[in-house]
């Protein structure tokens, strides 16, 4: 007897200053405080096992809908090399995803910039700016020469192989056909 | 009193509130209509075109769009200035005697210019060869301060407190430059940088490349130079050296000042400071250190990194998702690194892209060096960012 109360005693002590403990006390709160959905989680779960249990018991259920399922996958020619790919495909799809959101944020951003008046005066206006340099002389170019009537004569010709801009051109030319000619022997 | 009360609210409609509010919308239907953004301005700016705006290459109204077309489906607009932050109470006070009671708050406020902590510049602004690109009001005035620039002394200061955009002090230095060469009066004149740090950029790849462009340009810098004062009857700028306190008076017949910044006065006045009067948050969560239901993002946070709307690209994601996990009572996960980015204008068609995190380390974004002077990523900045920034950024796309 005496060795049964010691062993309660102790047991007591024990239970006694584990619930002294404020890191204890606090879980006991935090689970007391938790009951009501903890309740509603395992009633919820019940109700889920019974129904599963019911539908398993319901052979004439289970043979429809394995019927239905067998015809629909039938119809999509499932073999094994499917079935391996769908796999990878799964094992894949968090890697798909982040690609997709990605994907999407783009798409979405496009739209905002196709809707967006302001931006796509924004870009029309870059555009320009940075063609100017470029179409600018050579509209220059053609006005003047449809305003020159001067005949262009042999003597015009040889002024224009003294201008240092032809010399460098002729020159490029000419070092272009050598290259090109090396190359070709090789 | 009139009081409202909002599951969300967000102090400031610049870059980071709106962002924040258009990702936490699109990411929780719950939060439409339960998320406000508190900002009392009509307009909301692009401030990165400013350094372009100044240097003749880019147009004001292309920097600037109603605050009304930008504000997210979903999300209210209280046109106010904040008066008060009383976190332990969960509540913000407006300038009306509003009072606004949340569950969540996000503070992006900006910052605040102290125009005044320069004597003699807030008057003298915008005239006589003062400008400063950090003002709404003037910035076109920097053009016209270079193109009318006949030589003499033309001074580009860069203040000791921290301020937005880092690089912007000496992006300017770097347009004027190139057009004082086009406009033939670079060889008469002398550009001279103060700068009140003690180097010309944090992150060494990014220095020494700038260093390079200092010596090409044959500009005079001078480190631990603080501007005091602007004397702009006898057109003098007085400078104070950071250590020795001694005072240095300079000509100027154009000086672009960067003026000092700091927190809003409201936050400063708030528990939700540091010492220093900055948002006191994780580093790297962005959740306040004391009140856990409170964010801070952006020029308002004290976070130990450049202050700049990039920064605000990276950081914007981390309180959009730990702010929802908080509300599902789960681990905040989302973490930022420190990343910035300073789009550094070095001439017209030429730019040094600088990308960096917290520990200085370059993060760069394009399989190129972008330590080099590049006309691409002159056109990123110029042609790419603002699209971005207005239609992706803004929206909570990018």
């Amino acid at each position: 007897m005496a060795v049964t109360k010691s062993f309660k005693d102790e047991s007591r002590s024990d239970w006694e200053l584990q619930l002294s403990d404020p890191e204890i006390q606090e879980s006991l709160t935090i689970l007391l405080q938790k009951l009501p959905r903890i309740k509603e989680a395992v009633l919820f779960s019940e109700r889920a096992i019974d129904f599963v249990a019911a539908v398993s018991q319901d052979e004439e259920t289970l043979q429809k809908f394995i019927g239905n399922a067998g015809k629909e996958l039938s119809a999509y020619h499932l073999n094994e090399e499917s079935l391996r790919s769908l796999t990878t495909l799964i094992k894949k799809l968090p890697n798909i995803i982040k690609v997709v959101s990605v994907l999407e944020d783009l798409l979405e951003f496009g739209k905002n910039v196709l809707q967006d008046d302001d931006s796509l005066d924004y870009i029309k206006e870059g555009m320009e700016e940075m063609a100017t340099p470029i179409f600018s002389p050579l509209k220059e170019a053609k006005e003047r020469t449809e305003q020159d009537n001067q005949q262009v004569s042999i003597f015009t010709l040889l002024k224009w192989l003294k201008e240092p801009q032809v010399q460098k051109g002729l020159k490029y030319v000419h070092a272009l056909l050598e290259v090109y000619s090396e190359k070709h022997k090789k | 009193m009139d009081q409202k009360e909002y599951k969300v609210v967000i102090v400031g409609g610049g870059t980071a509130g709106i962002s924040v509010a258009s990702r936490l919308v699109r990411a929780s239907k719950a939060l439409k209509d339960q998320t406000v953004i508190i900002d009392p301005a009509k307009k909301h700016y692009y401030q990165p075109l400013w350094t372009l705006v100044g240097g003749g290459a880019a147009k004001k109204e292309d920097s600037v769009r109603s605050m009304e077309s930008l504000i997210p489906k979903g999300v209210d607009w209280i046109q106010n200035a904040v008066a008060e932050v009383r976190p332990e109470e969960n509540r913000v006070v407006t300038d009306d005697g509003r009072q606004i009671k949340y569950d969540y708050l996000v503070m992006g406020a900006g910052l605040q210019i102290n125009w005044k902590g320069i004597k003699g510049l807030e008057e003298s602004l915008g005239k006589n060869g003062v400008c400063s690109n950090y003002s709404a009001e003037h910035v076109e005035y920097t053009w016209e301060a270079i193109r009318k620039f006949k030589g003499g002394n033309a001074i580009f200061t860069h203040p000791s407190t921290p301020i937005k955009c880092g690089g912007a002090p000496q992006k300017i230095m770097y347009l004027a430059d190139d057009y004082f060469r086009k406009s033939g009066v670079r060889d008469k004149s002398e550009i001279i940088f103060r700068h009140a740090g003690g180097a010309i950029f944090a992150v060494e790849k990014y220095a020494n490349a700038l260093n390079k462009v200092i010596d090409r340009k044959n500009i005079k810098v001078n480190y631990l130079k603080n501007l005091v004062e602007i004397l702009p009857d006898q057109k003098e700028a007085v400078f104070e050296h950071m250590e020795t306190k001694e005072t240095e008076v300079l000509k100027y017949d154009m000086i672009h000042v960067t003026p000092p910044m700091e927190s809003p006065d409201f936050i400063k006045n708030s528990s939700l400071a540091d010492k220093s009067g900055w948002v006191d948050v994780d580093q790297y969560t962005l959740q306040h250190k004391r009140y856990s239901n409170v964010f801070g993002i952006g020029d308002c946070s004290n976070l130990p990194t450049s202050k700049t709307g990039a920064a605000i690209r990276k950081q914007a994601p981390v309180v959009e998702k730990n702010l929802l996990m908080l509300m599902q009572e789960k681990e905040l996960e989302a973490k930022y690194n420190g990343y910035t980015s300073c789009p550094l204008v070095t001439g017209y068609n030429r730019l040094i892209m600088a990308e960096f995190d917290y520990n200085l380390e370059p993060q760069e974004s394009f399989p190129v060096d972008q330590g080099i002077e590049r006309r691409s990523m002159y056109l990123v900045k110029k042609e790419l960012l603002p699209l971005i920034y207005w239609n992706g950024m803004l929206k909570g796309v990018m």
